[in-house]
């Protein structure tokens, strides 16, 4: 018993320390909200399949409620294929926040689930970033003839640093 | 007697419905060379990943004649992490009548390339069916002048089986 307590003192300890110092880092990045101009490139638009590359280029308002992000920027792109009413489409986002450090995901969306963003890389203060969450379309603009609108998206989700 | 013939008749038409429907499968073979335009949004040792266009043409000693002269337009989304490459993409092909079909490409870690077909029109209306590809020569990249990408050439070899209705 005496030999047993300390090794689980340690565990539990050890456990705990560990479970906590996990915890601390990982952040609740909802309240964020980036607009911006998206552009399509087509390769077909048919009854049958759909299917395109965007582009999107767009930035954080400075009054965003998750001040790690104010001001920052989103660079994305990707494909996306429909196809009898079933959306796919696989795209990753480049951001770029005020001080010029970086991190890159990736999203995707199967039909009839919310899309599914995970961190891939980070540089600078977001160098070892993970998690993952997701995003919805909050805005829009009317898509014009040659491919390009306005949108705003709010992603949420938790990111976790080392 | 009449049961017996009712049975083989009905074994016959079986037959002959499986018969037609291989018929309908067509394995093809060839290459598709052009040009490929890149539009980067990262490249580093941790994650690379950007969207490429290319514009390419079936090889006249491809061998297979349903598809000479036919061109394809193809898009598609790429990534590259711990030196694994994912892709996920479509061509539109057309060929020397006007006759289009569609498919899509996908790459991933550790096995083949995968290609399957979608949708068609005229002549390829129905298709259905797959194969696999794989790139079997590349040019030195080249800037495009404008600055966000840049331009390669490259030859894809492909083979497979497609059935039409």
């Amino acid at each position: 018993m005496t030999k047993l307590a300390p090794l689980a003192v340690a565990t539990l300890f050890g456990v705990s320390a560990t479970a906590f110092a996990v915890q601390a880092t990982e952040t609740d990045y909802s309240g964020l909200t980036v607009c911006g101009h998206s552009k399509t490139t087509m390769l077909s638009s048919g009854p049958d399949v759909t299917a395109f590359l965007w582009e999107f280029n767009g930035i954080v308002p400075s009054e965003a409620a998750f001040k790690g992000l104010q001001n920052a920027t989103a660079r994305c792109m990707g494909y996306e294929r429909d196809m009898q009413g079933k959306r796919f489409a696989t795209s990753a986002c480049l951001w770029t926040d005020a001080s010029g450090d970086t991190f890159i995901g990736e999203d995707v969306d199967v039909p009839d689930k919310p899309g599914v963003w995970t961190f891939l890389s980070g540089t600078g203060k977001w160098k070892g970033i993970s998690g993952s969450g997701t995003y919805a379309i909050t805005a829009a603009s009317k898509p014009t003839a040659d491919g390009t609108m306005e949108l705003c998206f709010s992603p949420t989700g938790k990111l976790t640093l080392p | 007697m009449n049961t017996l013939t009712s049975f083989g008749l009905a074994a016959f038409m079986a037959a002959s419905a499986a018969f037609a429907a291989q018929a309908a499968e067509t394995a093809y073979s060839g290459t598709f060379c052009g040009h490929t335009k890149t539009t980067m949004l990262q490249a580093n040792s941790d994650a690379t990943v950007f969207q490429f266009e290319s514009w390419n043409i079936q090889t006249p000693d491809s061998g297979f004649k349903p598809w000479e002269n036919a061109s394809n337009h193809c898009i598609a989304y790429y990534r590259i992490t711990q030196g694994k490459a994912t892709a996920i993409g479509s061509c539109l092909w057309t060929d020397s009548d006007g006759d289009t079909f569609i498919g899509e490409l996908s790459q991933a870690p550790d096995r083949a390339n995968v290609w399957t077909f979608l949708a068609g029109t005229g002549k390829w209306k129905g298709i259905t069916g797959g194969g696999t590809w794989q790139r079997v020569a590349a040019g030195k990249n080249g800037a495009d002048g404008s600055g966000a990408g840049c331009i390669s050439h490259s030859c894809i070899s492909h083979s497979g089986k497609y059935t039409l209705p």
